[in-house]
């Protein structure tokens, strides 16, 4: 792979070492799809499991968001089912979301809080080849947190299959692995590659992450209230939208990342 | 060719004025130019905008025939650059640091180790190679990051005020080892620095700034012929002793009188003797670079005269 050859190689490890070395992040980064993908699906399959029927009556009038083939199911198939296919993604996003925009703070505003982004800028390495090891670098935290993820769902998946005798992955994870969270993680990092323009340091830089998150929380949410359902359709035109907006990020992000524009 | 060549660059601030104003600057390979100046004169900027880290406004400047701006990629393979706001990473150490710089300057990595190696025993943190950066003292950092300008055996050294704010011994260590470097490697040099001293004993030529404003430029004996800083004699007569022909009592009680040349001093004794003169000590006083600086920071000097053409300090090429 050219990226991961002579000067690039070392960037991109002095890139890891950077994100891995930003003491606060570290712990965030770790406990994310720890409690996104394993705590909060386990928490919930437990309580499904134990609990006695009855105590889904709150939630029944949210069946009717389910498909057709899972309306015949038991009430502890269609809450779980519920929460794997409209919660869990939201969760899943938000950890993609949360640990791009962590990374790519740590190595965006870490370089500017820590005065060494000048240093980078004083060496035969261009600006741009910086930027490009650096959105890879913050890309390859994404991918591998919601790997890490993705794994602890279709374990937990597997449990909850067993446990409750459903198979619970709809269509919509298809959307979800491979248009969404490819798009929003590009969109969490260039975001806050941006935004690290304006902040001080990596932690600033870090605190602005949550108005990204919102959008998302919002969308999985909202969709409750009966406004709009997100189904395989609606979720691929999301992330068409958002694709779209990367693109434009991506081009704002070429265009301010250059010498000229360091604090001073 | 010209290490540096800069002319007519100028710098504006956003809040309107200028962070510097029409300067010119030649410095031929192997020399050592000294920019001096009070605080906000301007000396950083030109520093900046030679290393490609600003834009000049107006004006244009190159090192050894390529623009920083324009290709910095290639400036910055000739030369190594010193600012005080250039740090390097805290959680790696300091030989990690020197290797990752040499790669970045496109060095193989045993060739860069090499260099890293000579280049921490020579600045004297070689004991510290293995220790992270951030725990290195304010002091060893400013090597460190001395000897990252330095990896990848630049051309041209651009120093902006390498030794402000150590401690006196650090601060002349540094001092010395730039010195040494320079000299031992016929690198040329631009340095930013409020040490007087300093600058007249290591640089070959000088440029004075206030304000933005290129005050003066040449060497250290043009700026003293041009602000009529000459050799004084200095004698110390008996107690009550009265004030010799041509000589002017001191401050400090002594006499003074300015020198054309040296061999004049052997004359003037041997009259002051002939006349009856009682001589307790005799001595030439050379001007120091503070004489000359003081003359040029106080006085208003925007146009100067050489060779008889009137010439704006903007557009004043110096030699070294």
């Amino acid at each position: 792979m050219k990226f991961l050859q002579g000067t690039n190689k070392l960037l991109f490890e002095k890139e890891v070492l950077g994100v891995w070395n930003e003491h606060m992040f570290r712990p965030i980064l770790l406990a994310m799809p720890a409690v996104f993908a394993i705590a909060a699906p386990a928490l919930f399959l437990g309580v499904i499991y134990i609990a006695p029927a009855e105590s889904f009556a709150g939630i029944q009038k949210f069946y009717e968001f389910l498909p057709g083939y899972v309306q015949h199911c038991s009430g502890e198939q269609m809450t779980y089912y519920l929460f794997f296919n409209i919660v869990c993604p939201m969760f899943f996003l938000l950890n993609t979301l949360l640990t791009a925009a962590l990374s790519s703070s740590a190595l965006f505003g870490g370089e500017k809080g820590g005065g060494t982004e000048e240093t980078l800028m004083l060496t035969p390495l261009s600006a741009r080849q910086i930027f490009r090891i650096k959105i890879k670098c913050s890309l390859l935290f994404a991918f591998l947190s919601s790997l890490v993820s993705f794994i602890a769902l279709v374990i937990l998946s597997a449990v909850a299959s067993i446990l409750l005798k459903m198979y619970f992955f709809s269509s919509l994870w298809i959307v979800i692995l491979f248009v969404l969270t490819p798009a929003i993680s590009v969109w969490g990092t260039l975001s806050m590659a941006l935004l690290a323009r304006v902040s001080e340091n990596a932690v600033s830089c870090a605190q602005l992450s949550g108005y990204a998150a919102l959008p998302i929380i919002l969308l999985f949410t909202l969709q409750l209230t009966g406004l709009y359902r997100l189904d395989f359709i609606a979720l691929l035109l999301v992330g068409g939208m958002v694709a779209v907006a990367d693109g434009l990020l991506w081009g704002a992000c070429l265009r301010r990342f250059s010498p000229d524009k360091l604090a001073w | 060719m010209d290490a540096v060549n800069a002319l007519n660059l100028s710098k504006e601030k956003e809040e309107g004025g200028f962070r510097l104003s029409e300067f010119s600057l030649r410095v031929p390979e192997g020399g050592v130019c000294g920019l001096l100046g009070p605080k906000n004169a301007g000396k950083s900027t030109v520093i900046r905008l030679l290393a490609g880290l600003e834009k000049p406004d107006e004006g244009m400047c190159s090192v050894f025939g390529v623009s920083p701006w324009e290709n910095r990629r290639e400036a910055h393979r000739l030369c190594g650059v010193y600012v005080d706001t250039a740090r390097m990473y805290g959680y790696l150490t300091g030989m990690q640091n020197l290797l990752f710089f040499g790669a970045a300057c496109g060095m193989e990595h045993p060739v860069a180790e090499k260099r890293a190696t000579v280049l921490l025993k020579e600045l004297d943190i070689w004991q510290a190679r293995n220790i992270c950066l951030r725990e290195y003292t304010p002091g060893m950092a400013r090597r460190l990051s001395l000897a990252r300008a330095l990896i990848h055996r630049p051309r041209l050294l651009l120093l902006d005020e390498p030794a402000y704010g150590l401690d006196p011994v650090s601060s002349q260590e540094i001092k010395e080892l730039v010195q040494t470097i320079c000299a031992d490697d016929g690198i040329a040099a631009v340095l930013s620095t409020q040490d007087l001293e300093y600058a007249q004993t290591f640089c070959k030529s000088l440029c004075i700034l206030e304000n933005g404003c290129q005050k003066a430029s040449g060497s250290f004996r043009d700026l003293c012929t041009r602000f009529e800083k000459r050799n004084r004699a200095c004698i110390r007569l008996a107690e009550g002793s009265v004030v010799p022909q041509g000589f002017v009592r001191g401050e400090d009680g002594l006499f003074y009188r300015d020198l054309q040349q040296e061999d004049e001093m052997p004359k003037l004794l041997h009259l002051l003797v002939a006349c009856g003169a009682q001589v307790y000590e005799a001595r030439i006083v050379r001007p120091s670079l503070q004489d000359v600086y003081a003359s040029c920071i106080n006085a208003d000097v925007f146009v100067e005269r050489e060779n008889g053409n009137e010439i704006s300090s903007g557009n004043q090429q110096t030699s070294v």
